[in-house]
């Protein structure tokens, strides 16, 4: 190139050249990364994160007597209640593989201990694919909508149940429920065993059934027993507020706490920077994180009596109840450690875990966690109780949210429909004691789902003898612990599981994590939350939407969850 | 006829692949962007809605809060990358002992995967267990609490810069230790004899020399950075609120959160045409001082 051409100006015609070239340059190289990133990320190589605990399944199965024999089959599990299974008289599956999507880590743990029990009593060679929490829902929509059917059984939040029944993804599993009800090689499921609140909520669409509740979320709400029950803390705490705490918190039974006085109390009471003498860091923590404080701030929404929608689909959220429980949530944050606004489920558990928060509102699966020394450093100094409320025309409205929460369901581009259910209803049918196995065990974050497993605490201790690293679990207050979920349970708000939920979280979510970064106030947030929730309702279909608003109120009114 | 075909015999599985990973999708996704598809909404007809999903986006707010925080990060991260580099490769452009042993361990941050690094500082900015809080405040005591350096909407996107500045400062380092390299002795020993000192030199000699390869280095980031996800992903998801969301996050929450597949188009054509744009004007800045 001569100095000449080096000097000359770019005419317009080259600088748009040059803009073209670079543009294809810059779509070839992101389509490419994007391609690339997809394959790597699902279709070539499908995340798989969990490695098999080959050692716990070993165990497990010394433990339940299985006898299969070729002249009189029978699955006897040694737990009480003693059942016994009559098993087809050869594996009904055989050589057929199913493929489980589910979020990668401990809720995994259970298809990975009975891959080999399903593999030997179904004849059915179980698949585990785990893919990130946060990826889970986007993951399994892509599978339905592109009808790639990758995945026969899937584990997703009810949250996301709007979009995949509503979009006719999975299977009507009632004839095979029903089946179950006669046929004893299949096993009845009890369907009426799995409360109500969770087969209403989580389960059912017009109707219809489509999936089993794997995992019973719900809050608690938990405390340190040994610092917010010690008599000598109770009389600085009246000195200074009038009252013991004792008179408004009882462990395993129905607290009288309220979000806007006590619970702030108690926050401001044990925070080292308010109080120096206080034994624990932090009076409190919370889910504040952007993705998830939604279903904190849902708690205190439900609490101060609000609903999502009215009937003709307007947004609630930002009306009374929405910004006071916004407002409550901005007023507590100074009582939680640093960086709480970034708060995800691990950090939250782990500021009270490990001894830095003295009351928190949390999963079930904190309660024994928090019991199970390897994993916890306040064994034996947890209190559970009732979820905190406000105030609502003079009664005091105690609501925790049932937030998110599992299932597990048949795709409908399985080829093996059947046999996928088999599966689903081997996990939680009589070998694994109604799951209880599952929901037991520290090492999952299942919770309770069925009214067996509030029923039956001796299983729970069975549970946890049974295998050297969940031996040194306390076993003290799990009564405590089974009462106390079921009071939530009763005192449970339900999450918005419309189509469009995660869109819909997502707006809210955002507004509510910049009013607790002091980004805008409480009401503004709202505001623009319910302003887009209007452009998303409205975008989506108000009438479609309508109908599905109305159909889920009917099963909160089944549930007792809402009375109108 | 055999010889004249022979090359489109060699050309043709290259052809194929590039028909098939990037025009195609290329012109599908330019498909998707004018009309109204959304994932798992069966209710939804599908139909051709024109220009509706780019009125939308240019109307985005968050969209648009979204591109200027992410021609802000771009600017931040790939000034202090340069910069940095440039020092570095200075520094390791002459010979000393242990000089290859001293390249390889600062290449290591830009040898590690993003997610790995994601985890990483994660662990690190941790605001109640992280060492990043220890060495400031408890053993540099530059502040008296603990920073929430993800959590905290004043600082959580100069922590995510910071960790982007840590991992590519290496690769800008590398590119331009290599065109230090490929500068002739001769224009320095000619300025030397007429008395030209350090900073002349580097002025006048290492500076001009040095453009094709701060082009190429500039570039390559500048793309790169305007891509910008994982490490959003992985800090901060976003949040706290908005203050770290950036175009290609709010891109893959349209798209893949909320399955809006065809906004989701619209807004990654918008980012493209402006990222392009803003390249060529930075191709013809930087032309335009080599010629002077």
């Amino acid at each position: 190139m001569s100095s000449e051409t080096k000097g000359k100006k770019i005419s317009r015609r080259e600088a748009l050249s040059t803009a073209a070239k670079i543009a294809t340059g810059v779509v070839v190289a992101g389509v490419v990364a994007g391609v690339g990133g997809y394959l790597a990320g699902s279709t070539m190589a499908p995340a798989k994160t969990v490695t098999e605990t080959r050692t716990i399944t070993e165990r497990i199965t010394e433990r339940i007597t299985v006898t299969v024999t070729e002249t009189a089959p029978t699955v006897t599990e040694t737990a009480p209640p003693t059942t016994v299974v009559a098993p087809p008289a050869k594996p009904p599956y055989e050589g057929v593989k199913l493929t489980i999507c589910g979020d990668a880590g401990h809720n995994q743990m259970p298809f990975y201990w009975e891959k080999d029990r399903i593999a030997e009593i179904l004849g059915v060679e179980l698949d585990i694919v785990g893919v990130p929490f946060g990826e889970l829902v986007d993951k399994i929509m892509l599978d339905f909508a592109t009808g790639a059917g990758e995945y026969d059984i899937v584990v997703f939040p009810p949250f996301a149940g709007g979009d995949f029944y509503g979009g006719g993804y999975l299977v009507n599993i009632d004839p095979y429920i029903e089946r179950g009800k006669t046929d004893p090689e299949h096993w009845d499921i009890r369907w009426d065993d799995i409360i109500l609140t969770f087969r209403e909520l989580y389960c059912s669409y017009g109707g219809k059934r489509y999936a089993v509740t794997w995992d019973g979320d719900h809050y608690q709400c938990y405390f340190r027993r040994d610092l917010l029950l010690d008599p000598k803390i109770n009389e600085d705490f009246k000195n200074k507020y009038g009252y013991k705490i004792t008179d408004v918190i009882k462990s395993g039974g129905e607290s009288k706490l309220r979000y806007d006085k006590e619970w702030l109390e108690i926050a401001e009471f044990f925070t080292q920077a308010y109080n120096p003498d206080s034994p624990i860091k932090y009076g409190t923590s919370e889910l504040a994180g952007r993705g998830c404080n939604q279903w904190h701030w849902n708690s205190r929404f439900g609490s101060a009596g609000g609903i999502y929608f009215d009937d003709d689909m307007n947004p609630l959220i930002n009306k009374e109840p929405g910004v006071r429980a916004l407002q409550n949530f901005v007023d507590v944050i100074k009582y939680c450690p640093p960086g709480v606004l970034d708060f995800g489920y691990e950090e939250h558990k782990d500021a009270f875990l490990l001894g830095d928060a003295a009351i928190i509102v949390q999963w079930p699966c904190i309660g024994k966690k928090g019991q199970d020394p390897t994993q916890s450093k306040i064994v034996d100094k947890l209190g559970y109780t009732l979820v905190p409320g406000f105030e609502v025309g003079g009664v005091l409205n105690q609501r925790g949210n049932l937030a998110f929460g599992r299932v597990l369901a048949v795709s409908k581009f399985s080829e093996n429909p059947e046999a996928a259910y088999r599966v689903i209803q081997y996990l939680s049918g009589p070998v694994s004691w109604w799951a209880t196995k599952w929901v037991a065990d520290p090492r999952t974050g299942l919770d309770p789902f069925r009214y067996y497993h509030m029923e039956n605490p001796d299983l729970w201790k069975k549970r946890w003898g049974s295998d050297p690293e969940t031996a040194g679990i306390s076993w003290n207050a799990l009564p405590e612990y089974l009462q106390s979920a079921k009071i939530n349970i009763e005192h449970g708000f339900p999450e918005p599981t419309i189509p469009g939920t995660p869109e819909l979280y997502d707006a809210l979510t955002v507004r509510i994590s910049a009013a607790l970064a002091g980004e805008m106030d409480p009401k503004k947030a709202l505001d623009e939350a319910a302003a887009e929730w209007i452009e998303i309702i409205d975008r989506i279909g108000r009438d479609y939407l309508k109908k599905a608003w109305q159909a889920l109120k009917v099963g909160w009114k089944a549930a007792g969850l809402l009375k109108e | 006829m055999r010889r004249s075909l022979t090359p489109y015999f060699f050309l043709f599985p290259a052809i194929i692949t590039i028909l098939a990973l990037t025009i195609v999708p290329l012109v599908y996704s330019l498909y998707l962007s004018f009309i109204n598809y959304e994932m798992g909404r069966p209710h939804i007809e599908i139909r051709f809605v024109g220009l509706q999903n780019y009125i939308t986006a240019i109307t985005d707010m968050r969209f648009l809060i979204a591109l200027l925080r992410t021609f802000l990060f771009v600017g931040v991260v790939v000034s202090c990358e340069f910069v940095l580099g440039l020092i570095l490769a200075l520094a390791l452009n002459r010979n000393f002992r242990g000089r290859n042993l001293v390249i390889t361990l600062l290449t290591i941050p830009f040898m590690v995967a993003p997610v790995a690094v994601g985890f990483i500082w994660w662990t690190i900015l941790d605001a109640n267990y992280g060492p990043m809080n220890h060495l400031v405040v408890d053993f540099l005591h530059l502040a008296n609490d603990k920073i929430s350096w993800t959590g905290d909407a004043n600082v959580a996107l100069f922590s995510i810069m910071l960790v982007d500045i840590w991992q590519y400062t290496p690769f800008m380092m590398l590119i331009l230790l290599a065109g230090l390299r490929s500068i002739p002795a001769e224009p320095y020993e000619a300025a030397l004899i007429d008395g030209a000192s350090g900073f002349t030199l580097f002025r006048y000699i290492t500076l001009p020399l040095l453009k094709p390869a701060i082009l190429v280095a500039l570039l390559i980031r500048i793309i790169d950075s305007f891509k910008i996800y994982d490490l959003v992903y992985l800090l901060t998801y976003g949040g706290p609120g908005t203050a770290t969301e950036v175009a290609s996050f709010y891109i893959y929450l349209r798209g893949f959160k909320h399955f809006r597949i065809s906004y989701a188009a619209a807004l990654s054509y918008i980012l493209l045409m402006i990222s392009a744009v803003a390249i060529t004007l930075l191709i013809n800045i930087i032309r335009r001082g080599t010629r002077r």
